[in-house]
């Protein structure tokens, strides 16, 4: 499935049976600069609209993903645990399974590409 | 951005597509490639950074060194010509309005190098004491520009473009090149051996050009300039020392010279209530430290962090922090996000490779 970005700059795509998976954007990636860590969550776990689902740490910064609705962590990227610095947007870096087909996806605020970059222009 | 000033790689590092970010008022870049590339570039080969935000002076006649002298703590009436020192600008409670490097011509002549962020209070506090002086302040930070050329094949690429003799760290010299003067010394803020050229920006862009594309030079942004200077243990003014800390506790006792007979601050100078300490992180944990994250241990607060990264030099998390007076401890704890991570205590620095050969 295509990319839907937030306004915080992550994206999440669709890979079935209410798993997605997310990771950051071209912007956001460029934004933290070279990522040194990456911290990730308890798998397995059920998180809440907002909370953090992995911790990306940076020479400039920090950056979280945040968890869009209620969701069970699947599991981080663990080649991206091992090799941070290959994290752009085209690298996952967290797979969730919604708790609610319902409170998913379709309910999240979210952009397609198109309308993300118009949105970046306006930074 | 809005009504940022343009340092004299402007142009350039639009071209470039360079990240850049408003540091006190300024357009800069803080990275063209990748601040670790750029990082690893100056630890081994060379690199080159626009430092034209800086503020320069000119302080010239016949109380140039008298003037100087009372105002900053390091000693210029015993300093060689054509040799500079790093100094000190300190307020009459001992406190550091900035940190300076000033270049001696002769005592009649002296250029004085201040922080980009520091250039009104430095004016106002020139302005202030130079009233009972025989002394002419010229500011040129608009004028003349400043690059600086850091790593070990510094010397040999600059030799190659300019004919410079090999130069003894912090020592200086002045040379025409197509016709301009430009100012070389061997100064920096990364802990490697390297040069800062000061002249007009027309000339020193012909120059950062020239190292460009005839000797494999890479620009090189402040995100690894505070890298560098981090593991160098040179302290960043707003970060590790400021107005409320004094050199005593910032570690820069000697840059006071106390048998001087008199300067601003040097009564207070030597008050603390804190210690400015290096904070070691073990290898391999997550762990990047921060400003302003307080430094405990058992839950007690002994401090805080003012400046902290991931080191790719020791592949690790370091800190500069300020550790309150009373706590002899030889480890001290940090926690971040429910986690708790031990640092060890070192000296102030981590890494310094600017020996002369």
């Amino acid at each position: 499935m295509p990319k839907e970005f937030f306004k915080t700059h992550e994206w999440i795509s669709s890979i079935g049976n209410n798993r997605y998976q997310m990771g950051i954007s071209k912007y956001a990636s460029d934004q933290l600069g070279d990522i040194v860590f990456i911290e990730e969550q308890d798998a397995n776990k059920i998180y809440e609209p907002g909370s953090s689902l992995a911790i990306l740490e940076s020479v400039k910064a920090v950056g979280d993903i945040y968890s869009p609705f209620k969701a069970k962590l699947i599991q981080t990227n663990q080649d991206l645990i091992s090799n941070p610095e290959e994290l752009n947007e085209n690298t996952w870096v967290v797979e969730i399974e919604a708790t609610d087909a319902k409170n998913s996806i379709e309910n999240a605020d979210t952009m397609d590409k198109d309308a993300y970059l118009e949105y970046l222009e306006t930074l | 951005m809005k009504n940022l000033a343009h340092p004299i790689s402007y142009s350039f590092n639009l071209n470039q597509g360079a990240r850049t970010a408003d540091f006190h008022g300024w357009e800069m870049p803080t990275f063209y490639s990748s601040i670790i590339e750029e990082h690893r570039v100056v630890r081994n080969h060379f690199g080159i950074f626009d430092v034209s935000h800086m503020g320069r002076w000119w302080v010239v006649g016949q109380s140039a060194q008298e003037f100087l002298d009372y105002l900053t703590t390091n000693d210029l009436t015993n300093l060689k010509n054509f040799k500079a020192v790093y100094t000190l600008l300190l307020n009459e409670e001992g406190g550091i309005i900035d940190d300076l490097i000033i270049y001696k011509f002769n005592p009649e002549k002296f250029l004085v190098v201040n922080n980009a962020g520091n250039h009104k209070a430095v004016t106002d506090w020139f302005l202030h004491h130079k009233q009972n002086y025989q002394v002419d302040l010229h500011d040129i930070s608009s004028s003349i520009g400043q690059i600086a050329v850091q790593g070990p094949q510094a010397q040999t690429i600059l030799d190659q473009l300019l004919g410079i003799d090999k130069l003894k760290y912090f020592s200086f010299t002045e040379i025409i090149y197509a016709g301009e003067n430009i100012i070389i010394s061997a100064t920096g803020y990364t802990g490697e051996k390297g040069y800062e050229l000061y002249a007009k920006s027309e000339v020193l862009m012909y120059i950062w050009n020239k190292l460009i594309s005839n000797h494999n030079g890479l620009p090189c942004g402040l995100g690894a300039r505070d890298l560098l200077r981090l593991e160098a243990g040179y302290c960043l003014h707003g970060n590790d020392i400021s107005p409320l800390t004094t050199p005593f506790e910032a570690g820069l006792d000697w840059v006071c010279k106390l048998n001087k007979t008199n300067f601003i601050g040097k009564s207070k100078c030597q008050n603390k209530t804190k210690n400015l300490v290096g904070l070691l992180f073990e290898g391999k944990t997550k762990i990047i430290p921060r400003s302003h994250m307080p430094i405990l241990l058992k839950d007690q607060k002994l401090g805080e962090i003012t400046s902290g990264n991931f080191s790719p030099y020791l592949e690790r998390g370091i800190a500069l922090a300020y550790l309150d007076l009373g706590f002899d401890v030889d480890f001290v704890e940090l926690k971040i996000r429910d986690n708790t991570y031990v640092a060890q205590i070192t000296a102030p620095w981590f890494y310094r490779n600017i020996k002369n050969d």
